[in-house]
């Protein structure tokens, strides 16, 4: 006779708890997204900014992504700009080896020239190192303007973020740059 | 057998609970109520775990958007917090919250390549100002929770940041360069680690966020500066060079068809120095590359001013259509074509110093040795020069080419210096008509822009050839400085607390202009005092032309090298063409005697 009180009384109980468990682990689950998702945004910022930094350290002439360059490249030589970016983000990474362990960086520099105006295209991808998964996938677009006021990456710059995209990644300008 | 079964039932009804049943609930119940209480208890502690983990991620998430965005407010912050100093240990009374100092010193800024500030244990601290809006200090920013990044939901923001326990947190902030960006120092790496205070002994789980930015220019060492500015210099020649290849190679042009020209030209004269020009002689072939080398530099600087004159009668144009209004549009234009114009005279100036020194060694012939008879041959590539820098100009037919060259070279100071002016002017005005209209990004922007252009109109201006009236740059200094305070007033009486710390650091870089320009500035400063020594130099190509012209007419006497006495050239190359290389030798014997004789009498 007890037995039954005592397992609905359990049941009832459980059934609380695990709801708690659920809401408690959820709550762990968006924490950790939170983290994923703050931690890959900054990684893909600081990819962008070695990158434009690199474009700006050199003149629009002898820029080094004339063509599209991808990166990372596994035949990067020490001292060239896929070298350099490579030993930069390692350094990321023995700072902070939670990102080591967890996100992996890809992507693209191109350039383009627009109604006269000299763009830097910079695409930036952070995924998943353990299960390849995509986290994040930026695009920035620097004006690249150099002048006697000289403004390094202080220019019209535009920033796309295109991880909720499902269309494949459009080659076309956005719209926003012709009216800068 | 009904009344059996009633009485079973009955029984059973009464039957208590055995003791074995009572024993087993009490056990089952202990273990159960042991089994809900650690999971309720580990579930709370989870939950205090993601609560302290999602606020540590919290505080450094707002700490490293906040530093960004100081930065972009204010682009000296950077070196604002450089001048905090590696303190270690900060703490409420002397943790800054504005940490830009009027002592800030803009000669120094980030100004070491193993630039690193390090503070630890920034406390963030909670306050209350006079209209009971509450807020936070991290440190060395202030923090509102109403503050636009969480949209103004303050009570979700105070649910999931837990802002009653949030004194309990402080953070380390590290600040370095970016060793495999270069030029080292324009990228800076932040890195901020927030611990949790609350516990007995130190936070076990410190959360680190760290990221990349460009470091400003307001806020770059001046090594760094000089380097990018480098760049930016050779970018602008290389422009000019990739023209002036593209306008020779059109219509087919031939640098030795041109020497041959010229040749033939020589040939055609009645002076008799022109008529002896002849580099098809097997004793004169090193001439040949040596004519060829001195017209190639010659049509540089011809094809450099042109296009300069070209660009610059198109941008007066543009200008000429802008008109005088203050609006920010016309400012903006006014602006860049200033810009485009006095980069225009300082990229021409780079291109047009080496060529202009390449000619004047052309000018100078070696000499003649007598008693050598080819020695006079010496003469004919600056003759050949000469006559062709002396020969009618193509764009004005009543000047020559040199003196078209000279007016155009001449120019190029007045045209820097004036544009600079013009911009400083136009935008300064916009900023005293207009600061009420302006958004605080374009108050920022053009407010830095003014500063700029003073700096580049002021830069050695007083050596700068300029004709007609010209402001002093204590003049311009005082309108930027009013201008300035201006703003100050609008931000102070509009609480606007970023916009008057700008302000009050490019105050502060008015006020250090002359140190500041002397050591962050060096390579524009090195490019400015090129049109200082122009002018000597062009002097000197004018009083060279002059000399061959003399000396090709008979009107200066050349002296010999190693020899005492002077010869005519004209004479003497009378005396090749009627008579023959064996005159001449006899020629400069006859002059040797003469001489001596002379000494005699």
């Amino acid at each position: 006779m007890a037995l039954p009180v005592v397992l609905v009384l359990f049941s009832t109980l459980s059934i609380g708890i695990f709801s708690l468990w659920i809401i408690t682990n959820q709550e762990r689950g968006s924490s950790k997204n939170f983290v994923v998702n703050t931690k890959a945004a900054l990684m893909a910022d600081a990819i962008h900014v070695f990158l434009t930094a690199q474009a700006y350290s050199a003149p629009w002439s002898e820029r080094f992504f004339k063509e599209k360059q991808t990166f990372p490249l596994s035949s990067a030589g020490a001292g060239t700009w896929a070298g350099n970016l490579q030993a930069s983000i390692a350094e990321m990474y023995k700072s902070d080896p939670w990102l080591a362990a967890n996100l992996d960086y890809r992507g693209d520099i191109s350039s383009t020239i627009k109604d006269n105006q000299k763009i830097i295209i910079i695409t930036v991808i952070i995924e998943n190192r353990r299960t390849g998964d995509m986290i994040c996938r930026h695009k920035y677009y620097e004006v690249y303007k150099r002048d006697l006021i000289d403004t390094i990456g202080e220019g019209v710059s535009l920033f796309v973020d295109e991880t909720e995209s499902s269309d494949t990644p459009s080659e076309n300008l956005p719209p926003e740059l012709s009216q800068t | 057998m009904s009344n059996i079964r009633s009485n079973k039932a009955f029984m059973r009804a009464r039957h208590g609970f055995t003791i074995i049943e009572m024993i087993f609930a009490v056990v089952l119940l202990a273990f159960f109520i042991y089994f809900i209480a650690n999971s309720f208890v580990s579930t709370k502690k989870q939950h205090h775990m993601n609560s302290e983990y999602l606020t540590r991620a919290y505080i450094a998430d707002v700490v490293i958007k906040l530093m960004k965005e100081r930065i972009e407010v204010n682009p000296n912050f950077l070196a604002g917090i450089n001048n905090i100093g590696n303190n270690n240990n900060l703490d409420k009374s002397t943790c800054l919250v504005n940490p830009i100092a009027e002592s800030i010193n803009f000669n120094q800024l980030l100004n070491k390549p193993d630039y690193k500030v390090e503070l630890s244990d920034i406390p963030v601290i909670s306050y209350t100002d006079a209209d009971k809006e509450s807020g936070f200090y991290f440190g060395i920013i202030e923090f509102k929770p109403e503050n636009d990044m969480f949209r103004g939901s303050e009570s979700g923001f105070k649910t999931f940041l837990n802002v009653n326990e949030l004194e309990k947190y402080s953070y380390d902030l590290k600040i370095s360069n970016d060793s495999q960006a270069k030029p080292v120092g324009l990228v800076k790496i932040i890195e901020v680690t927030v611990r949790y205070n609350g516990l007995t002994q130190p936070d076990p789980t410190p959360f680190k966020l760290s990221t990349k930015i460009v470091c400003p220019v307001s806020s770059m060492s001046s090594a760094t500066y000089e380097e990018i500015q480098k760049n930016l210099f050779k970018e602008i020649t290389s422009d000019i060079y990739t023209s002036i290849e593209a306008d020779l190679s059109r219509g087919g042009f031939s640098l030795s068809a041109l020497v041959a020209g010229i040749e033939r030209d020589c040939k055609a004269s009645t002076f008799s120095t022109m008529k002896i020009v002849d580099l098809g002689m097997p004793e004169n072939a090193p001439d040949r590359p040596r004519a060829e080398a001195a017209f190639k530099q010659i049509l540089v600087l011809h094809c450099a001013l042109e296009l300069y004159q070209e660009a610059i009668s198109e941008l007066n144009s543009e200008l000429a259509q802008i008109g005088d209004q203050d609006d920010v549009v016309s400012t903006v234009k006014v602006m860049d074509n200033s810009v485009q114009k006095a980069q225009w005279a300082m990229q021409v100036l780079e291109v047009i110093i080496d060529p202009i020194d390449d000619i004047l060694v052309a000018l100078k012939p070696a000499g003649i040795a007598p008693p050598s008879p080819d020695a006079m041959f010496n003469y004919q590539v600056p003759i050949m020069a000469m006559r062709y820098l002396l020969s009618a100009s193509e764009k004005d037919r009543d000047s020559t080419r040199i003196s078209r060259f000279v007016a155009i070279s001449e120019s190029l100071p007045q045209e820097y210096s004036q544009s600079m002016q013009e911009a400083f002017t136009r935008v300064n005005r916009l900023l005293q008509s207009s600061y009420r209209k302006l958004t605080p990004r374009q108050l920022q922007k053009y407010s830095r822009s003014m500063l700029s252009f003073y700096q580049l109109a002021s830069i050695n201006s007083s050596r700068l050839t300029v004709s007609g009236q010209r402001r002093t740059a204590s003049e311009l200094a005082q309108q930027a400085s009013a201008t300035l305070s201006l703003l100050h007033s609008f931000y102070s009486d509009n609480n606007y607390l970023a916009g008057v710390e700008f302000v009050e650091c490019e105050r502060q870089k008015l006020l250090q202009f002359n140190s500041f320009s002397a050591n962050r500035l060096k390579e524009l400063i090195k490019k400015i005092q090129k049109f200082n020594t122009l002018g000597g130099k062009l002097n000197q190509l004018k009083a060279e032309l002059s000399k061959i012209d003399a000396v090709a007419r008979g009107a200066q006497s050349v002296n010999l090298v190693s020899a005492p006495y002077d010869v005519n050239m004209d004479e003497l190359c009378d005396v090749y063409l009627s008579r023959g290389r064996q005159a001449v030798t006899e020629y400069l014997e006859r002059c040797r005697r003469e001489y001596e004789e002379s000494l005699r009498d």
